[in-house]
């Protein structure tokens, strides 16, 4: 009998979340500047260090919604 | 913020020092995620979170004349740290002897010798030493063989491009508020003496503040743009015109370039006074106009623009 894996609602949201991070043409954009600094740079595997580093900085990514007018901004 | 230029001050100080490396112009939002975790590591820590400038800009020393524009002003970049919770800011002279250290030289002299760093936080992009000859996983290996530790933080993006402040630099200096806005985290912005002009703008019944700015100072491309001026610790809504005014400048190949805010509703004399000018968004490129009349015209409308741009911008925020 075929049997369903526990984790199949985990892993179903955790396969959501990854293709809602990597599927807009930003993060592509993202992966390509930094796989180009990180060859420049010299960093091993660059490719695949900026993959990473790319996923990442999408997934810590918070306040980078457009500033609003707040006095706080002015500086 | 304690700021300390004096080496020998440096020296008597026994404090134990996490430390931010970098330029920092314009305090962007990749800057501020690396001081925001060298602050909070030092809290965890019990050490004293502190960053490390130089005067002048490294990059003025190494390419001679030519001239880097910044995006901040020096007490803007204080203001910036300073609100991000550090508590030291080392400030020290960037000269051709500094220049020509290597790697090591500087490791040994200035993060050992001089500081005694406990750890250091740099930027992945991160160079030092002689021609930026030292890389950030370069002094991951000399702080693992010399004691202390070195945090590489990783870049930020804003709409998948990598947060830096050339980026900042390019966006800014076409006009493109947002996005220098959006990539900044604050409101791009300029600071200067309030100096005599022609008068023309009060003869067109719209009085400007002629503003002095340093050469130093990026600026966002000619223009006129809707904006706030901060004076005296108050806000007042501005259109501000950078170029050459066109329509009074007869002179082809001038190369005086100025700044003049109409600040709503204002009626002081701030001759000599500091004024600063926070862009909000662009309204359109300088214009060349046939007579008087048609550019009073046009200032009307600008003015209109700038009125709902704020009223649009207060809404949202």
């Amino acid at each position: 009998m075929p049997t369903i894996c526990k984790k199949h609602h985990e892993n179903l949201a955790k396969s959501r979340q990854i293709a809602q991070l990597i599927f807009p043409q930003e993060f592509f954009c993202l992966w390509e500047e930094l796989h180009y600094i990180y060859k420049k740079l010299g960093i091993n595997e660059a490719k695949k260090e900026a993959l990473q580093d790319a996923i990442y900085s999408f997934i810590v990514q918070e306040d980078c919604d457009e500033v609003v007018f707040k006095k706080t901004l002015f500086f | 913020m304690q700021i300390i230029n004096d080496l020998s001050e440096i020296r008597r100080l026994n404090l134990s020092l996490a430390m931010a490396l970098g330029n920092f112009d314009g305090v962007h939002k990749g800057h501020q995620v690396l001081l925001r975790h060298c602050v909070e590591e030092s809290r965890n820590n019990a050490w004293v979170s502190s960053v490390l400038l130089w005067q002048p800009h490294p990059q003025q020393v190494l390419q001679g004349q030519q001239q880097i524009k910044q995006l901040n002003t020096w007490s803007q970049k204080y203001d910036l740290i300073k609100s991000l919770g550090v508590q030291y800011l080392f400030y020290l002279p960037f000269n051709q002897q500094t220049a020509f250290l290597s790697p090591f030289e500087f490791v040994q002299e200035y993060l050992i010798d001089l500081f005694q760093v406990k750890k250091v936080f740099v930027g992945f992009n991160y160079s030092f030493g002689h021609k930026g000859s030292g890389t950030a996983e370069l002094l991951k290996t000399l702080g693992k063989q010399k004691g202390f530790a070195v945090s590489i933080i990783k870049p930020v993006n804003v709409g998948g491009q990598v947060v830096s402040s050339s980026l900042i630099r390019e966006k800014y200096e076409a006009g493109d508020i947002l996005t220098a806005t959006n990539l900044l985290g604050y409101y791009p912005s300029i600071e200067g003496e309030v100096i005599c002009g022609e008068q023309r703008g009060r003869e067109l019944g719209f009085p400007t503040a002629n503003l002095a700015v340093s050469v130093l100072q990026a600026l966002p491309s000619w223009g006129v743009y809707v904006a706030c001026a901060q004076y005296d610790d108050q806000f007042w809504p501005a259109i501000v015109n950078i170029g050459k005014r066109p329509t009074f400048n007869s002179k082809k190949n001038s190369k005086k370039i100025t700044v003049e805010a109409h600040l709503l509703n204002f009626d002081k004399n701030i001759y000599q006074e500091k004024l600063k000018i926070s862009f909000l968004e662009k309204i359109r490129p300088e214009q060349k106009f046939r007579s008087k009349e048609e550019l009073q015209a046009q200032i009307c409308r600008d003015l209109a623009r700038a009125q709902q741009i704020l009223t649009e911008k207060f809404k949202s925020g």
